[in-house]
């Protein structure tokens, strides 16, 4: 039996850097532990200050989600103020939000992830050739394209935000700047273009219509197959090469998961609240869990720091939050190993989850029983979870699916805006309360708990979808989603462990990582490559 | 919807563009950011725009499409002397190492160079200048430290006089302002514009004249300017510092270029 440690190690300068140690017997990966090298620190930042200092401080937090992290900032203070949204505010806050998602999915799928299908483990499968030819960095034909055009739907936010990213143009009550209709006829022209330049052309081969009619796995199929232009699309393709290499076959994760859902009817969200927030979602949230679906209620939101570096004996939900930072070196002695914390669900029966987050949970989500008729229903990935079972195919083409989808949506949210009513409604600025906003960004569930008191932060907690994913085990000792989704990986080369680099990108985290591979009884450095960083 | 109108799909161009990156959150790294802010502040001419890049990595590429020149501002850690100014020569520039991957969230100016060559082809801005800010502390949420404050101030200064200073419109030296009877002073746009690019002034009675002190920006207090028509004529209300009973009408004004005010004649 050979045992090989893979270690993966800092690089980068912005929402931080983690670390993978994976062991490998006979080839399987059987172990993981995920560890996040750097210390965040925005809670402290935020305690004290202004209660409005997350809509600057947050859409700083990174930059790629910046418009994400703005909108669940805007909405915590929205639910703590009981601010009045108008129509217009609710529709362009959605149209934001699903843009920069529009912006991230091509810009992750070719430039983050499809680089590595192009690695040479895969020079014997008969696609090998045409993968190189479209997805190979710089060059590859689908490469380029679907890069350079990733910027046309962020064009669409800063019209409306002013710039993109680290806009701060939601504020309570609305949005600054009312929209013109140069602005909307603007907007609709850059994403026609972008449709018929690459969503449709290229990464569907199809009408985005066509596309969504698919219910079930065997429709996906019977669409590759019903046309060349669909065969040979980069949907098409993508999904007869990742058949082709075993995509499919490994990355699995927890199988429980969490969406706290995104974008709100106007009508239905006129009021925010956080009991109200539920109803009135378009895309919906909740929960997977043991094969069950669960209503999202940020109230069983816990996080777990037995093995991260700070102080804390029990799980706490995030109004009661603490951010107390300890020592690595003396916190490494406890048995902690991570600045993450491990965020958790209460499920009764269960209890505290762990659950993974991203395009996958959101299409579970939508799959549930129960939709109203203005919330996002369907079945297609419950299918699909159930036939192929979660992989790193299957949050791939999760991934991809929102973008006939939500560019649908954001079309329909341009022509219901009427340019003749208002955009803000000025809120009273409440001493104290407490308030939760929460959105899907690209990668998934993010949210904010305040604490206001006498006109000031009280306490701030911010929990990322990247947290939720990268967590390290909590109190029993159980694994979170990331580590769990190395288990069981097949390792063909260990010089070139090219399936880790796989299911560490299929969840999109934000974050750099360098692989560094070490046989675990030499030392030997075997290889080293990195994960979502300058090569 | 779109009508017969054609659309340019493209963003406009600029004949100044100015981009500062970095990290406002993480003390001294977000003195690009800053930088803007303060250039924002003192007023845009015509022609140029303002980029904060933050930590957006290959939107900064992306920013540049049109741009006629380009000045790049970022923060450096090479381990100088904290507040140290570096003029990256633009022969640095044309070597950068090509790209070998892409990275969304550890971008710097020098995978944006040739990232935007890549991606904006023929596109892509030659003019491009950078300036890097050695920076003292990195604390989360600090403030910039003294030495990378007055290193950012020589930069504006810089950016000013070579980028933004020629797209000013050339104030004269000797004009007229009107001053009416409820208490507005009006001055031309090529006046606001060439002097008080800010908008915001301070107004003093002063040996028989009224002074106005153009301000950086708004932020300390001060006047405000108030655009009056489509032509860019401004106004501001200076009732509280004339004398009761003031007569309407023009005034010859000057700029004193030794105290760097603009001296009205009280005498009509």
């Amino acid at each position: 039996m050979t045992a090989l440690d893979l270690h993966v190690s800092p690089l980068g300068r912005v929402e931080g850097d983690l670390d993978v140690r994976v062991t490998i017997d006979d080839g399987v990966v059987t172990s993981a532990w995920t560890e996040a090298a750097m210390f965040r620190g925005f809670e402290i930042i935020l305690r004290g200050k202004d209660p409005q200092a997350g809509l600057i401080v947050c859409p700083r937090i990174c930059g790629i989600c910046g418009g994400s992290h703005l909108y669940k900032s805007a909405y915590a203070l929205d639910t703590a103020w009981r601010t009045h949204m108008p129509a217009n505010a609710t529709l362009v806050r959605n149209i934001a939000q699903a843009c920069e998602t529009l912006q991230s999915i091509p810009r992750y799928f070719y430039a983050l992830f499809a680089i590595d299908l192009v690695n040479k483990n895969y020079a014997k499968s008969a696609l090998y050739d045409e993968a190189v030819r479209r997805f190979a960095p710089y060059v590859g034909t689908s490469y380029q394209k679907g890069v350079v055009l990733s910027q046309k739907p962020v064009e669409v936010y800063a019209i409306f935000g002013g710039q993109w990213p680290h806009s701060s143009f939601m504020v309570p009550g609305g949005v600054m700047g009312a929209a013109s209709l140069s602005d909307v006829t603007r907007s609709i022209a850059i994403l026609e273009h972008w449709k018929d330049n690459w969503l449709e052309s290229d990464l569907l081969g199809c009408s985005i219509d066509r596309w969504l009619e698919n219910k079930t796995w065997e429709d996906v199929l019977a669409w590759v197959d019903e046309n060349e232009a669909q065969r040979n699309s980069d949907m098409g393709f993508f999904i007869r090469y990742s058949l082709d290499v075993g995509l499919d076959k490994y990355g699995q994760g927890v199988g429980n998961y969490v969406s706290t859902g995104t974008y709100f009817d106007p009508a239905l969200y006129a009021n925010p609240t956080i009991d109200g927030r539920n109803g009135a979602l378009i895309g919906r949230g909740g929960i997977f869990a043991g094969g069950q679906w669960h209503q999202f209620d940020q109230a069983k939101v816990r996080e777990d720091v037995t093995h991260s570096f700070y102080e804390g004996s029990r799980p706490l939900h995030p109004f009661e939050g603490e951010t107390i930072p300890i020592d690595p070196e003396k916190a490494k002695k406890q048995g902690k190993y991570s600045w993450a914390k491990s965020p958790r669900y209460e499920i009764e029966g269960l209890g505290n989850l762990p659950l993974e987050t991203g395009p996958l949970a959101r299409r579970m989500a939508a799959a549930g029983p129960d939709a109203a008729p203005h919330q996002d229903n369907d079945p297609l990935f419950l299918d699909i979870y159930n036939k192929v079972g979660p992989s790193v195919l299957v949050r791939q083409l999760a991934r991809l699916h929102e973008a006939p989808k939500y560019f649908k949506w954001v079309r329909s949210w341009l022509d219901q805006l009427d340019l003749k009513e208002s955009f803000y409604s000025k809120p009273t600025e409440y001493a104290s309360g407490r308030g939760f906003g929460a959105t899907e960004a690209a990668r998934g569930a993010l949210a904010d708990w305040i604490v206001l008191e006498d006109n000031k932060i009280k306490n701030y907690q911010v929990i990322t979808p990247t947290a939720w994913n990268i967590g390290p085990r909590d109190g029993n000792e159980v694994l979170g989603p990331m580590e769990k989704a190395f288990i069981g990986s097949p390792i063909v080369d260990p010089e070139d462990p090219v399936e880790l680099g796989h299911v560490a990108r299929s969840f999109d985290s934000c974050l750099v990582c360098t692989v560094h591979a070490y046989d675990g009884k030499t030392g030997r450095e075997l290889s080293k490559f990195v994960i979502n960083g300058m090569v | 919807m779109t009508g017969e109108v054609p659309i340019d799909l493209e963003p406009p161009g600029c004949a100044v563009l100015v981009i500062g990156c970095g990290n406002l959150l993480r003390g001294d790294d977000g003195v690009g950011p800053v930088l803007i802010r303060h250039l924002w502040d003192r007023g845009v001419p015509e022609g140029a725009r303002l980029v904060d890049g933050g930590t957006a990595g290959m939107d900064v590429g992306f920013q540049m499409r049109g741009a006629q020149r380009v000045v790049i501002v970022d923060a450096s850690s090479t381990g100088a002397a904290p507040g140290t100014v570096y003029r990256v020569p633009g022969e640095e520039l044309t070597d950068l190492p090509p790209l070998q991957g892409l990275h969304t969230h550890s971008f710097r100016w020098d995978h944006a160079i040739p990232f935007a060559r890549w991606a904006l082809g023929e596109a892509c801005p030659t003019d491009i200048t950078v300036f890097l800010i050695e920076v003292a502390e990195m604390e989360l949420g600090g403030e910039l430290s003294a030495p990378v404050v007055a290193a950012m101030e020589r930069v504006i200064g810089i950016v000013e006089t070579e980028f933004l200073a020629p797209l000013r419109p050339a104030a004269p030296e000797r004009v007229s302002v009107e001053i009416t009877g409820d208490g507005y002073l009006r001055m031309a746009a090529v006046l606001a514009a060439g002097r008080f690019p800010s908008d915001a002034l301070a107004a003093v009675p002063r040996d028989g004249e009224l002074w106005l002190f153009p301000l950086r920006g708004p932020s300390s207090g001060g006047l405000l300017l108030k655009q009056r028509n489509t032509a860019g004529d401004r106004a501001v209300l200076v009732r509280e510092v004339l004398p009761d009973g003031f007569p309407a009408g023009e005034r010859a004004a000057s700029w004193d270029e030794e105290h760097q005010v603009l001296r009205i004649s009280l005498e009509p």
